[in-house]
């Protein structure tokens, strides 16, 4: 009984995934959203339900249910287009483009289409800066030069005595930032800190330099950002936390002069 | 008011950074809250000479904060060429024919697949009429362009410039009643 039912979750998790790459197939248009029968699907789902005991089984389970609904989301989106103007079934399509001659779809694009108009101009600001940008270009010999002996520099540490001396960082920057991290602790004890009632001040470029200062505080992991119904909430850490290297991103947040006030 | 339209004229015309045009609310900023009259009498004056002002919608923020739920939507004003260029035209431009076909097949085919589809789905169809390494190419061109957008699972849809500038309406009913 107990390896009939060991088989059974075996076979339940396997069916499982089977859906869900079914899933996946559609979503990526591999196939035409209504060859998926959801109903049997969902009785594939139903019938191993009472199986799952961990939450690894749960997950798989949630993940089914989850697919299965954007391929609804699909099939619905599918009959919208059928119906609208915008339809023509691909393989027509394809079939189409067999018959028509390369210069034919041109003209038929042409008919449809309005290029945007776009100007690009120069100004006495753009050539100062080019001038100055020629006048420092090293020659490509000695760019060359330094090109390879950064290519053979061997990465090392350096301490931050050193770091200071050729001017990478600063003491007071680092006092600055451990100042609004420990501000960020505190506030925390007493909720949760908003990111934009944190970095707000009277003046703007006050305003600007906190937001600048904070985000080093999450790229060095002292501070989490976290988004929650549509707020910027910040989470403050007892010690830094080095970021799992599961692809390093930047989160881009605008500072409108005009929003702010 | 003329001051301010020759304004609108400088905004929409240059190009200042990766896209043409000007966002609604830059223009709020510089033209002042009667931006859109403004802009209106700026595509009376434009309309004379073939071109007009238009207005389209970027929702894809490609670094949208944690949630792709939090899709803001922005509204980009631009100038496009009111009429329709000839053939001959489109070539004096620097379009390559096979290139505007390439482009018309990819557009109406990723319609046909509700707005996306697989990279190697439209290599596929291309590379029939204009060869593997050309379709490589110009799907790559394309994408660096703005007419389409090519996202991490390596699936395509329509960029910004292609909703911009194509009547997509004109596009599928020309093909089909071809």
């Amino acid at each position: 009984m107990s390896s009939k039912k060991r088989l059974s979750v075996h076979t339940g998790r396997k069916e499982l995934k089977n859906v869900i790459k079914t899933c996946e197939d559609v979503l990526n248009r591999k196939f035409n959203p209504f060859l998926l029968d959801v109903s049997f699907s969902l009785e594939v789902l139903r019938k191993y339900f009472p199986l799952w005991k961990n939450w690894k089984d749960y997950c798989l389970d949630v993940n089914a249910i989850n697919k299965l609904s954007m391929v609804i989301n699909l099939q619905d989106s599918q009959l919208k287009l059928e119906s609208s103007s915008f339809y023509i079934n691909s393989e027509f399509l394809v079939e189409k483009f067999r018959r028509l001659s390369i210069e034919k779809i041109a003209k038929i694009f042409l008919k449809s289409w309005h290029p945007t108009i776009e100007l690009e101009g120069i100004n006495p600001k753009i050539l100062k800066d080019a001038i100055s940008y020629w006048r420092n270009l090293l020659p490509i010999k000695e760019r060359w030069r330094m090109q390879k002996l950064v290519d053979f520099l061997e990465p090392n540490y350096k301490r931050v005595e050193e770091l200071e001396k050729i001017g990478i960082i600063s003491k007071e920057f680092i006092k600055e930032l451990e100042a609004l991290w420990k501000e960020i602790i505190e506030r925390n004890k007493t909720g949760k800190v908003d990111y934009w009632n944190f970095i707000r001040c009277k003046e703007y470029s006050k305003t600007v330099e906190r937001a600048y200062l904070t985000s080093f505080l999450i790229t060095y992991g002292y501070v989490d950002l976290l988004e929650k119904s549509g707020k910027l909430f910040l989470i403050p850490k007892e010690k830094q936390e080095t970021r799992k290297n599961n692809g390093f991103f930047s989160i881009p947040i605008s500072i409108e002069r005009e929003k702010l006030q | 008011m003329s001051e301010k339209i020759k304004k609108a004229a400088q905004l929409l015309f240059f190009k200042r950074g990766k896209m043409p045009g000007a966002k609604e609310w830059e223009l709020k900023i510089k033209l002042g809250k009667n931006y859109k009259e403004i802009l209106k009498q700026l595509n009376e004056i434009i309309n004379e000479i073939g071109l007009e002002v238009k207005k389209i919608e970027e929702n894809r923020l490609k670094d949208s904060i944690i949630n792709s739920s939090n899709q803001k939507i922005e509204t980009r004003y631009l100038i496009t060429l009111k009429e329709n260029l000839s053939l001959t035209e489109a070539k004096t431009c620097g379009w390559r024919i096979d290139n505007l076909a390439g482009l018309a097949m990819i557009i109406s085919y990723v319609i046909s697949k509700q707005g996306k589809s697989s990279r190697s789905d439209i290599e596929k169809l291309l590379s029939q009429k204009l060869g593997k390494w050309k379709s490589i190419n110009i799907i790559d061109a394309f994408i660096r362009s703005g007419y389409l957008y090519e996202d991490d699972k390596e699936m395509i849809s329509l960029g910004w410039r292609t909703l911009a500038e194509v009547d997509i309406k004109t596009l599928m009913k020309l093909l089909v009643e071809d």
